[in-house]
């Protein structure tokens, strides 16, 4: 008994598959083998926190009725904002049909979809009940609650996402592009209404405002891009599938798109922090205050500003760093600082001292530490990610495919030039601004 | 556009009875889920009316509750003399459960003698008088409050009050405060006024002199 | 090979990449629905209970008496008369089975500090269960800089505009029409976000291991102006207790009630009226500083 998969046949005989497995292992080169015992070992302390936190009303976390929102919320707002982030760039190959775009397809596709199953893990491990949250959802609906719509459109943009990756798979081209444009439209919408489930509260002035919602899009965008420039390094680095053109179209393209979003990013942080302090809006001020000088000034500046922005930002823009190692560097640090980011966003909107809270008068701040089930919690779900991708890159079809011959979207109707997934181009590449070595915009 | 049809032409021929059969079973996951949602719809409870839009059982649920604390004129039926000295006093406002604690089930027990054991207090410590009587600048002015360091330090509220009426019946009902008058409280109080020793001279603390010209005999 | 045959033992049926056929897709769809029926079962079983179930209805339910339509209810808290000792805190807690720990109140009492300089200073040990004593929230030596200190007794404000309410994924927590906001503890998903929504921090989380309002762990909980014993015409049992009469319930409705005849003599405010939340709890005698 077999099953297909992606051009491959897959054995369902445990005994088979379980020697199958066996060579499979033996025959890993050594350095990988290390890097999977590295992300089995940490998944398996994830999981152990996982199970911990499973019973609901365990004080577990380091959470309290002051501090209700922590790290977990931190790493489910990081992955839900970082898979919309990969739709959102890739968009431009799949959906507007840009040349240089186009390399980014088939990876973004998988990492989105990663990201968002680890997205919903730990929700899941942070929500008492979870299994009442999909019932609930269905039969208790709210509208008016932006967590609701949250749902929704994270829970339609897992359905896309899924048909995307099936459909890419397994040559459904026409079903692949429409695929596409839903995940792309719901890429944008979905972190609005994240942004919104923080803003519409007038109780957290830190959070509160109409522009929360397209903040979370920037970061989303960042976050995005931040992880393609790192795989797509990786790409160029390992000879992984489909790197010629990787090297040479999807990192420039990526650079592209990660300067201008760490541009966008730094006046987006910049107006924040100054609306912040302009008066003394309390609650408002206060936040701020904590942020630029309290407790949470360390993690801002050091990871936030200097390592999240400044550095990266250097890195893209000085011309003896425009290689795929500095675009490497630049999105990795990137990608921390938006972690540090989103921590520091959930964290500021309820340190300030707004009320005192059942008993618990937050003066002058509220404090909250992560447990260590939170932390082995969240570094599971970073291995996981890991772990899963490596596999998916080693075992599956990585390179470009032959959908986007069927036209993007709203691109052009002109055929893109490779007609085979993993044979060199042909035919060089189009704007003559592209530099080969990854250089000059 | 002849290599769009190629490439179109290249994907897998699908057969009919395959995409027959991928609706089939997107229709029975369908149909499966359906019947699941609408089975969990009927055991959720969904009753609408006097309650308002929301969870109507669950509204009565909350108010099927039992109350642990009762009121005071429950506690007049069988505790008549505590609720005589009590009732009109300057205690009237602090009711019975106040310091006893809830006291709905104790009432509720027959017989009574079988329930005393879930009486929440008993007797109130000096620790539960000082939680309103100790002086603090946040409390009214108006209201009764000592400093717990000068007032008989160290003495049992109850050995001069009594707790049901807050009179102070021994030592006499005199209408000054006996604290800060060092002189002659260090032996007129708190255990009650005790018998004049021999060779006991009289206080010059000018205070006690306004009223006790004489030192008196113990009560 | 079969095109649309299922018969024999061989599984491989041909057609897609995805081979799989009718009678495994029934067997699959089978085995979901108890699989379905069972996570609510799980999850019915994992909204848990632990020492203390569920109370048993009173003798005399409210039931086929009560309207909820006729009633408003509301407090009035006058803190020029509160004393701090915390006998609303004690009470609320043996009544409604909250939880031991300092942190987790259906209502508390704070203690506030107003110094000469203008700087105002909040405590709250425990919520004020164990009273305020004296050497340790307000020594002397400290006395000499304060202008002004009194204690506020704060608990959920049932707001007529919650936006705990409006925020809730699942509808598990709702307004009835006699005002009171209630969770139901049989939907509530410990998402928490009612508790980030509420701007007066009046809810918590009920930890598993200890005393639960209803037996449920892990969902939210708050002050209901004890919805048990309003309905049977008592007070809430804070209201019951207080010997310094600052906490003055009635219904809105009724112009003779206690809280109608306080709002009528005393000038009252609520706090952050800025959110139009519209609270129903009045206060007498803050000072600006609060809230």
């Amino acid at each position: 008994m077999s099953v297909q998969v992606a051009g491959r046949t897959l054995t369902t005989d445990p005994r088979v598959a379980l020697r199958a497995i066996r060579l499979e292992v033996a025959g890993t080169p050594r350095p990988l083998k290390l890097w999977f015992a590295l992300l089995t070992a940490l998944c398996l302390v994830g999981a152990v926190g996982a199970v911990i936190a499973l019973p609901p009303g365990w004080e577990v976390l380091g959470t309290t009725p002051t501090f209700e929102w922590g790290i977990l919320i931190t790493g489910y707002v990081f992955f839900a904002v970082t898979t919309s982030g990969l739709c959102l760039a890739s968009s431009l190959g799949t959906v507007f049909g840009i040349e240089m775009f186009i390399p980014l397809e088939k990876r973004h596709a998988i990492l989105a979809l990663l990201s968002l199953v680890t997205a919903f893990g730990l929700i899941a491990l942070d929500l008492h009940y979870p299994i009442r949250m999909v019932f609930g959802a269905v039969l208790s609906p709210s509208p008016f609650s932006p967590m609701w719509w949250m749902g929704v459109f994270y829970g339609a943009y897992l359905v896309f996402l899924i048909t995307e990756v099936w459909s890419m798979f397994t040559g459904h081209w026409q079903v692949h592009r429409i695929a596409c444009v839903l995940s792309s439209i719901t890429a944008v919408l979905a972190p609005t209404t994240l942004g919104a489930v923080f803003g519409v509260l007038a109780a957290r002035p830190y959070w509160h405002g109409a522009f929360t919602p397209p903040a979370m899009v920037t970061a989303a965008a960042l976050s995005g891009i931040a992880l393609l420039g790192i795989v797509f390094y990786l790409v160029h680095r390992f000879r992984l599938a489909g790197w010629e053109r990787a090297a040479t179209l999807a990192i420039p393209a990526i650079r592209l798109l990660l300067t201008i979003t760490l541009m966008v990013t730094v006046l987006v942080l910049a107006w924040q922090m100054m609306f912040g302090l302009y008066g003394v809006v309390p609650g408002l001020s206060d936040a701020t205050g904590a942020l630029l000088i309290g407790p949470l000034a360390l993690g801002f500046w050091v990871f936030r500003v200097v390592l999240g922005l400044a550095v990266p930002l250097v890195l893209v823009l000085l011309p003896r760093t425009r290689t795929p190692a500095g675009l490497f560097a630049a999105s990795g640090l990137a990608f921390v600082g938006l972690f540090a980011d989103r921590m520091i966003f959930v964290s500021a909107g309820q340190i300030a001292p707004g009320t005192a809270v059942a008993g618990v008068v937050s003066s002058p701040w509220a404090a909250y530490g992560p447990t260590f089930v939170e932390i082995s919690i969240i570094v599971g779900a970073f291995a996981f990610f890991a772990l899963v991708y490596t596999l998916a890159e080693r075992y599956l079809p990585m390179g470009e495919h032959e959908g986007h011959l069927v036209g993007a979207f709203l691109g052009s109707s002109k055929p893109a030039a490779t007609t085979h997934p993993e044979a060199p181009d042909p035919i060089p590449p189009a704007a003559p601004l592209l530099d080969p070595a990854g250089g000059a915009l | 556009m002849t290599r769009l049809r190629a490439a179109l032409a290249r994907r897998r021929p699908r057969s009919r009875a395959g995409v027959v059969r991928w609706i089939l079973a997107g229709g029975a996951l369908v149909a499966v889920l359906a019947v699941a949602f609408v089975a969990l719809a009927l055991v959720v409870p969904w009753v609408y009316g006097e309650y308002g839009f929301h969870p109507t059982e669950n509204a009565r649920t909350w108010a099927a509750l039992t109350p642990r604390y009762a009121d005071a004129t429950l506690c007049q039926r069988c505790h008549g003399t505590e609720y005589a000295a009590w009732v009109g006093e300057r205690h009237a406002t602090v009711t019975c459960e106040s310091c006893h604690g809830p006291l709905a089930e104790h009432a509720a027990t027959a017989p009574r003698e079988a329930s005393a054991g879930s009486l929440g207090l008993a007797k109130p410590s000096v620790g539960l008088c000082a939680l309103c009587h100790e002086q603090s600048p946040a409390k009214p002015t108006a209201f009764a409050q000592v400093d717990l360091a000068e007032h008989y330090a160290g003495a049992p509220c109850l050995g001069c009050h009594d707790s049901h009426s807050a009179d102070a019946v021994r030592p006499p009902d005199i209408s000054h405060s006996l604290a800060r008058l060092p002189a002659c409280v260090t032996c007129h109080a708190p255990a009650g006024l005790k018998p004049v020793p021999a060779g006991h001279v009289e206080s010059s603390d000018a205070i006690c002199q306004g009223c006790h010209k004489r030192p008196t005999a113990g009560q | 090979m079969s095109e649309t045959g299922m018969a024999g033992e061989t599984d491989d049926q041909g057609g897609g990449p995805m081979s799989l056929s009718r009678r495994r897709v029934l067997q699959l769809g089978l085995a979901a629905l108890p699989a379905v029926c069972g996570a609510r079962l799980v999850s019915g079983a994992l909204s848990g209970s632990d020492g203390d179930a569920v109370r048993a209805a009173g003798a005399d339910a409210p039931a086929a008496t009560y309207d909820p339509t006729a009633h408003s209810w509301a407090f009035a808290i006058d803190t020029t008369t509160c004393i701090g000792c915390g006998r609303c805190v004690e009470a609320c807690k043996l009544e409604n089975n909250v939880p031991d720990e300092g942190k987790m109140n259906r209502t508390w009492v704070e203690l506030h500090i107003l110094d000469q300089d203008g700087s105002v200073h909040v405590s709250s040990p425990e919520g004020g269960r164990q009273g305020f004593p004296t050497e340790e929230t307000l020594p002397a030596a400290a006395a000499a800089t304060v202008r002004d200190a009194y204690f506020v007794p704060r608990t959920c404000m049932q707001c007529e505009n919650p936006p705990c309410t409006w925020v809730c994924p699942v509808s598990a927590t709702y307004r009835t029409e006699d005002g009171i906001v209630l969770v139901d503890e049989n939907r509530c998903i410990g998402c928490g976000y009612c508790m980030v929504a509420c701007p007066y921090g009046a809810r918590y989380m009920v930890p598993a291991g200890g005393a639960t309002p209803k037996g449920v762990a892990g969902v939210v909980d708050k002050c209901t102006f004890c919805y048990h014993r309003i309905t049977r015409g008592q007070q809430p049992a804070c209201a019951e207790v207080c010997p310094a009469n600052a906490r003055i319930f009635g219904d809105l409705n009724d112009a003779a009630s206690p809280v109608s005849v306080a709002l009528g003599e005393k000038r009252v405010r609520v706090m952050k009226p800025a959110l139009g939340t519209k609270p129903h709890v009045f206060y007498t005698g803050l000072e600006g500083e609060v809230d």
